[in-house]
């Protein structure tokens, strides 16, 4: 290895450890707040609690991923709210209304997924190829497909077939419930396919910079339309869930979600201008939300202001972030500034007060 | 503005009241940081601005301004959707109501009279998007002019986006102001514009004040001497280094098929007619002014910009690649001339950027596998002398000189058959600028045809077999490497009849 080259390897632990703390950081406050309240709130550590916790958490952490690989990609995605409703109940109408012959409850699950990527291919066409803005085009989808689930809607439908509320309501050996295994198997490929494949490199660097991703000789456009057409399908995913667990669609399934996604996503660290966040950190800013309202929940706080608590913790959040993003940056250039033996730690003090100001 | 360079060094200058002083130097000679000084927007690091008997160790753009400095920056800054008028007198309105409402009767007026001033005929209440950029600089020229009421207008480069007529009433402005003795910083790198416009001028060379000589003292090829200089001057053998002048020869470039051939290529409003050859091992440098069309030339070879008419032939097959994904799979190879725009991904760290072009060549199976990968981004790494503390430091933290390097490493990972490379030693410091140079010519052009430009003409000298002069989107000539003069090629991409072979 040439000289002035050195690689992770000789960081010193310390170093590593407080950059692995702070690249993790959504999950140590999952941590953090679960042994916090596993001692003060009653109740809070059972197993049936944390099982419980974790089925609430199931249909938001799947819009929570839809949402942040449209963030990674540098774009968002209103819509997904409005798919979550409208792709199940498509297909339930279709299934037991329309033309229960044709379409079995099996089928009814695939009719609904393809639903969901239909949706999202018209939202990255329109976005990728017509170069519509992203906020508005989804706010037109969310509007519209809301609008004709209302029209064809008035009524609630039910009940549905326990086959098609497997995915929702069945549940595992040990009570567990079968939505559990099924979103920690979504995340974790997820998760591979973005971390390990090609596909996922060029995806996430399209979120970073298109225009050097196309330079690079990435189809940023593919990348765009990939990108809706996930976020569908995992919404659709997650209308699925809900309509399992409720044993019904109706009108208003989804409604008033896609902030609560946004701030999920955000909190696992994607970011607005793209290119950065993880599935498992979803994961985690998923969890985060969902233990905070079933923590505040056992206090005997009423919705309202569980409500407004979220908003805090969000708020909190991004607060925490900036803080980490500093401490990370400033990590790697004292680290740097040693590696090359730069001389006088004073330099990047100095340093490290002008990149305050730049960001 | 480069961190680790010095941009100026131990300049002195006076300008005298009611003259028109030229400042002339080539990229990187310190024109724009030396008026940056005086307009208030770089601070010094050491020395004094004196103006009218005030003496300042550094001047803030708000004291400047009190000083009646004015900037004419190259690129107009305009406030796009507000009207002209307006645009005019931001951030002065004229206000009536005791200053709390815009007096928009009395702005329209009074920008009516400015207009005039200038033998303008603009609605002053049209869009300033809707101008022309050579309009929106007359404006802030006239601007500076009465609305500013500057006694200092510093013009940087700001006929550089100018029309012909544009150019013309631009004159006039300058001598009404002269008329009234205001005094006048011009920055160009035009010798033909100074000659015509300036009194006196100072040539800097390599952030040094060379000479200040009176417009009758010098002639083009004078002036050109100056700014080049005696190493200029001096020719091609000894500006480039010895071990690439001795290897020329046995390298020099096969007499068959050119890797690649471009034939009558044009678009309308960047380049005309234009023809070149590249061979295998050859390294063909690209010289042209800002605007001349460099870029473009390489961006409609790569696919990224479309072209009218023309032919491009790869391998002697003719080929017009409908984007870079498919310019690469031809292996040809584009580095951008924007580095932090187009080159680079800055939330990803090093590794991610290093091996981003190159994926397929380290994946097992449908993943990527991570030894292969590591191994690759290091091989890449300690071929371009790459400094970082760690593969997984995100590449916005490195220094703009190894940034580059990151982006030059990517390009190389392709292994393509042509290399075009668009200003790669662009904003880097000298040590890296050297290093980037020896690998293009070392490792690079041996396996490949490299295109190359260069805001510099000393680099292209050290390295490249023959030199295309550009002016204006047309090749004037295309000069061997036994005739490098410095002196002839900067008169030669400034449009001036020359002998060229």
């Amino acid at each position: 290895m040439s000289a002035g080259l050195t690689t992770t390897s000789t960081m010193n632990t310390s170093t590593k450890l407080q950059l692995f703390l702070i690249d993790n950081l959504i999950w140590v406050l999952v941590v953090v707040f679960f042994l916090l309240n596993a001692a003060l709130t009653p109740r809070f550590a059972s197993y049936g609690n944390i099982v419980n916790i974790l089925y609430h958490s199931a249909i938001m952490s799947l819009l929570v991923l839809a949402q942040g690989l449209v963030l990674i990609n540098g774009r968002l995605d209103l819509s997904i709210e409005s798919t979550l409703g409208f792709a199940p109940g498509i297909a339930m109408l279709l299934s037991m209304r329309i033309m229960p012959g044709l379409v079995g409850p099996v089928t009814a699950i695939f009719v609904t997924l393809l639903i969901g990527a239909a949706l999202g291919w018209f939202n990255g066409v329109c976005i990728a190829k017509l170069k519509i803005n992203p906020l508005l085009q989804t706010l037109a989808t969310m509007i519209m497909i809301r609008g004709i689930l209302l029209f064809i809607f008035p009524f609630s439908l039910f009940p549905l077939s326990p086959v098609y509320r497997w995915a929702g309501a069945g549940r595992l050996p040990g009570n567990i419930p079968v939505a559990i295994p099924f979103i920690l198997i979504v995340f974790a490929v997820l998760h591979v396919v973005l971390q390990h494949t090609p596909f996922g490199r060029k995806f996430v660097a399209t979120g970073g910079n298109p225009r050097a991703s196309y330079v690079s000789g990435i189809n940023v456009e593919r990348m765009t339309i990939y990108a809706f057409m996930l976020a569908g399908v995992l919404a659709a995913m997650s209308g699925l869930l809900a309509a399992g667990r409720q044993g019904s669609v109706s009108n208003a399934m989804g409604e008033g979600m896609v902030l609560l996604s946004f701030a999920g996503a955000l909190m696992g660290g994607a970011s607005l201008q793209g290119g950065t966040g993880t599935p498992v950190g979803m994961l985690g800013g998923a969890l985060l939300l969902g233990m905070f309202s079933n923590a505040l929940n056992l206090l005997g706080v009423g919705p309202s202001l569980i409500y407004a608590s979220k908003g805090g913790l969000i708020f909190l959040a991004l607060l925490l972030d900036r803080a980490r993003m500093r401490r990370r940056s400033y990590l790697l250039h004292k680290e740097q500034v040693e590696a090359l033996g730069i001389e006088g730690i004073s330099i990047h003090k100095q340093d490290e007060k002008n990149r305050r100001k730049d960001t | 503005m480069y961190p680790g360079t010095v941009a100026l060094q131990d300049v002195s200058l006076d300008v005298r009241r009611g003259e028109t002083h030229g400042i002339i130097g080539k990229n990187g000679a310190g024109k724009t940081t030396l008026v940056g000084i005086v307009a208030g927007l770089v601070q010094p690091t050491a020395g004094t601005i004196i103006i009218n008997g005030t003496e300042y160790t550094d001047l803030s753009r708000i004291v400047a301004k009190k000083e009646r400095v004015a900037i004419v920056p190259q690129e107009p800054q305009m406030v796009q959707d507000c009207s002209v008028a307006e645009n005019l007198f931001m951030p002065d309105f004229p206000t009536r109501g005791g200053g709390l409402f815009m007096d928009r009767a009395r702005l329209h007026t009074l920008a009516e009279q400015i207009v005039a001033k200038g033998r303008l005929s603009i609605d002053v209440r049209a869009k300033a998007g809707d101008l022309g950029i050579g309009m929106q600089q007359i404006l802030l020229m006239l601007k500076a002019s009465y609305v500013e009421r500057a006694e200092i207008i510093i013009l940087d480069e700001a006929f550089s986006s100018l029309s012909k007529n544009e150019e013309t009433l631009f004159f006039e402005i300058m001598r009404d102001k002269k008329a009234e003795g205001c005094t006048i910083l011009h920055i160009s790198h035009r010798i033909d514009e100074l000659l015509e416009v300036c009194d006196r001028m100072t040539v800097l060379r390599d952030g040094r004040a060379v000479a200040t000589v009176r417009r009758d003292e010098v002639d083009k090829e004078k002036l050109s001497a100056l700014i080049v200089g005696p190493l200029g001057l001096a020719g091609a053998a000894q500006a480039a280094p010895a071990p690439a002048a001795a290897a020329a020869p046995e390298q020099s470039p096969a007499a068959n098929t050119p890797v690649l051939s471009v034939r009558g290529l044009s678009a309308a409003e960047s380049y005309i007619d234009i023809s070149f050859d590249v061979h295998h091992n050859e390294i063909l440098g690209i010289a042209g002014l800002m605007g001349s069309g460099r870029t473009e030339i390489l961006k409609s070879i790569y696919g990224m910009l479309p072209f009218d008419s023309g032919q491009i032939q790869l391998h002697g097959k003719p080929v017009r690649f409908s984007g870079p994904a498919d310019a690469l799979r031809h292996k040809v190879a584009y580095l951008p001339e924007d580095r932090d725009g187009e080159g680079l991904i800055a939330s990803l760290s090093v590794k991610n950027n290093l091996v981003l072009s190159a994926l397929r060549r380290i994946c097992s199976g449908p993943f990527v596998s991570s030894q292969p990968e590591t191994q690759l981004a290091h091989e890449l790494a300690a071929g371009l002398e790459l400094k970082f503390a760690s593969l997984e430091q995100e590449v916005r933290e490195l220094s703009g000189g190894n940034r580059q390097k990151v982006v030059a490493a990517k390009v190389m990972s392709t292994r393509p058959d042509v290399y075009l490379l668009d200003e790669p030693t662009k904003g880097i410091d000298i040590a890296a600028k050297a290093v980037l140079l020896r690998i293009i010519k070392q490792e690079l052009a041996p396996g490949a045809a490299v295109v190359l430009t260069s805001p510099g003409l000393e680099e292209l000298m050290q390295i490249c077999d023959r030199i295309l002069i550009l002016h204006n989107g047309r090749l004037l000539g295309s000069i061997p490497r036994a005739e490098f003069r410095e002196d002839l090629l900067y008169a030669a991409i400034q449009g001036q009849e020359v002998p060229l072979s």
